[in-house]
């Protein structure tokens, strides 16, 4: 499992976020990638998903020695982001069950409850999503993340709002996605960084690639 | 290829159900496209009760009810995602026709819904000159709120991605529904009137032609409007 | 060099054709002089729906190639035919009043123009309305098609199922209504003259884009 970027460039209104950036991702190490607000992490992290498309360069993944198709991208990948929002008047179980059906999953409902448990959303199965608190909201995105058992997990800030037990199951799914495929995460905090980056990608504003 | 072609309705069809469900616990579009319906079909009946209008005049009242009812619903269908953040996480669940597909359905069952409120009320408020061929009637409303629905779904999207401009929708859906609308008012008209099926083949010939290639095209489109 | 003989051609041939037009050319049968305004009305005509084709290729071109230049261009020939329109809309009205009676009845192929320029202003409306340039591209172009598939609906199929005032368009093979072989010329002429004239101004507008600051052509980065 791999991913190779190439001289990757995304610019907005004809404005540099980042250009000329390479860099490869392998299997078994997890990365991180940190930098100043507006350096573009989370931009990166979308462009992976394919939620944006670069403005130059290429994005290839691999998944033994094969390309994944840049159509069926959506079923290797998986993404926490604050960006991500569930429905509101739904609940949690409810949530899940939809997002699943969408991507054409067999998953029954007792796979997606036994999902929710491992979030420890157990107790809040069907409470409209609406009334949950920010890190209660975290947590679904992370089951909404492994929905699918992503090969490639890309974390945004993945401790935001979390309790201590929150803070442990992110770090137990990071490692568990270690040993199964590929884990970046884009962080500020120095001791996400330290702990989890054993490749760091250090992104300036409107940075020429790392450095 | 069959396998894939199962999959891929079942998740149109969980966003159908999802829409519906969602949409039955807020009933947020609703209860907005009911009362202007009914807000505006009062006004036409109030002030025009006291005369005996014609077939032309019904059909034109009924599609201009239904038009502007329908572009404040059919706006939400996309612009509640990106309002609520949630458009990125369809993104990244299924592929754009699905999404297209979904939500068109959607948007039909919802023209559908609000045609089988606006249409009694209309028969109960005004009165509508005798020997009317009613099912001919239906038979427009419905092919004809497909249409709008067809040419519409693209636009609600195109719409949610210009910084969610609610009044632009009815700018965009004018100009390419007005074919539409002219061609249903008048084959509603002639209904109205009495007419037979073989006498408005022509009109129901050019709407259903117009549903197969707005749609096509759409679904041919949608990436572009959906995906950054 | 070359093109500097074209203009100069194309400059002797509308001032040929505006005389031949009102000299050259004998009053229609039934219609009188009034009958003139077609080799100035139907040409115009015929560049809006023109322009806007012309407009919608590069929209399709922009949707397989991504390049900004075609975007550009596809919005330059939608503003020229949103001028051209305008004064299709104008003559034919004013041939309406002197022989119908009336500026506007709604006659469909009135309507039809009147539809043309809605969704040329439709258009623009769009691309006022989003700020990102590749975004605000690619929701112009997929507008300009989804708008054009009505078209043909409208300027050929409504005025058929409707009965309509508007003399037939000349063209058309089964048209009872035989045009004197002067007029004809004439009539001719003129429409490859506004094409020609159509052409040249999309031309220089074109490149008046491509150095007009803060267009300039920076495609990928």
């Amino acid at each position: 499992m791999r991913i190779e970027i190439k001289r990757l460039a995304k610019s907005y209104q004809r404005k540099n976020v980042f250009r000329d950036l390479s860099w490869e991702l392998e299997k078994g190490k997890s990365y991180v990638v940190t930098g100043p607000n507006g350096s573009g992490k989370s931009t990166l992290l979308r462009l992976l998903c394919g939620l944006e498309k670069p403005t130059a360069g290429t994005i290839t993944c691999y998944i033994g020695k094969k390309v994944v198709d840049p159509s069926s991208t959506r079923s290797s990948m998986g993404l926490v982001s604050p960006d991500l929002q569930f429905y509101g008047q739904l609940s949690p179980l409810e949530n899940l069950v939809f997002f699943s059906a969408l991507r054409g999953l067999d998953n029954g409902s007792d796979i997606l409850q036994r999902l929710l448990v491992k979030v420890q959303l157990g107790k809040e199965m069907s409470r409209p999503v609406a009334t949950f608190s920010s890190g209660m909201k975290q947590r679904l995105r992370l089951a909404f993340a492994l929905l699918h058992e992503p090969v490639f997990l890309f974390l945004d800030e993945p401790f935001t709002n979390l309790d201590r037990a929150g803070k442990d199951l992110v770090i137990r799914i990071i490692a568990d996605q270690v040993s199964k495929g590929i884990v970046l995460m884009a962080t500020n905090e120095p001791w996400e960084v330290e702990c989890f980056g054993q490749d760091i990608l250090h992104l300036a504003p409107g940075s020429m690639g790392p450095g | 290829m069959g396998r894939i072609f199962c999959t891929s309705l079942r998740g149109v069809w969980a966003l159908v159900k999802k829409d519906l469900v969602d949409e039955l616990r807020t009933r947020y579009a609703i209860t907005s496209m009911g009362l202007f319906a009914l807000t505006t079909l009062v006004m036409v009946s109030f002030s025009t009760g006291i005369f005996a209008l014609d077939a032309g005049l019904h059909a034109s009242f009924l599609w201009i009810i239904v038009f502007f009812s329908a572009m404040s619903a059919l706006a939400r269908s996309f612009i509640k995602e990106e309002e609520k953040g949630t458009a990125s996480t369809l993104r990244l669940s299924a592929s754009p026709e699905i999404i297209f597909t979904g939500k068109l359905l959607y948007n039909v069952i919802l023209l559908l819904g609000l045609i089988v409120v606006v249409f009694p009320f209309y028969l109960f408020l005004m009165n509508l000159p005798p020997g009317g061929n009613y099912a001919l009637v239906v038979v427009f409303l419905i092919i004809g709120s497909a249409c709008l629905a067809g040419a519409t779904t693209i636009l609600a999207a195109m719409v949610s991605r210009a910084g969610a401009k609610n009044s632009l929708l009815p700018v965009l859906a004018f100009p390419v529904l007005l074919p539409v609308l002219l061609t249903a008012i008048r084959g509603t008209s002639i209904a109205l009137a009495g007419g037979k099926a073989g006498g408005v083949s022509s009109e129901l010939t050019f709407l259903f032609s117009y549903l197969v290639i707005i749609v096509t095209a759409s679904l041919l489109l949608f990436p572009f409007v959906w995906e950054d | 060099m070359g093109v500097l003989v074209l203009k100069i051609i194309l400059a002797f041939w509308m001032a040929l054709v505006t005389i031949g037009a009102f000299v050259y050319a004998p009053p229609a049968l039934g219609l009188g002089d009034l009958a003139r305004i077609i080799f100035f009305h139907v040409p115009l005509a015929w560049v809006s729906v023109l322009a806007y084709l012309v407009s919608m290729i590069y929209s399709i071109r922009y949707l397989k190639k991504g390049m900004m230049v075609d975007d550009r261009k596809a919005a330059l020939n939608a503003e020229i035919g949103l001028i051209f329109t305008v004064l299709a809309t104008i003559t034919g009205s004013i041939f309406a009043r002197f022989t119908w009676g009336m500026f506007w009845n709604w006659d469909p192929r009135e309507s039809s123009i009147f539809i043309l320029l809605l969704i040329y202003c439709a258009y623009f409306v769009l691309r006022s309305a989003v700020e990102d340039d590749t975004r605000r591209a690619r929701m112009a172009s997929v507008f300009s098609i989804i708008a054009f598939i009505s078209v043909p609906f409208l300027v050929f199929i409504i005025p058929r199922v409707y009965a309509t005032l508007h003399p037939d368009p000349i063209i058309s093979v089964e048209s009872g209504f035989q045009m004197d072989p002067k007029m004809f010329q004439v009539f001719m002429a003129s429409l490859v003259g506004f094409t020609g004239l159509y052409a040249w101004i999309a031309n220089i507008v074109s490149r008046l884009s491509a150095v007009a600051p803060g267009t300039e052509g920076e495609e990928n980065v």
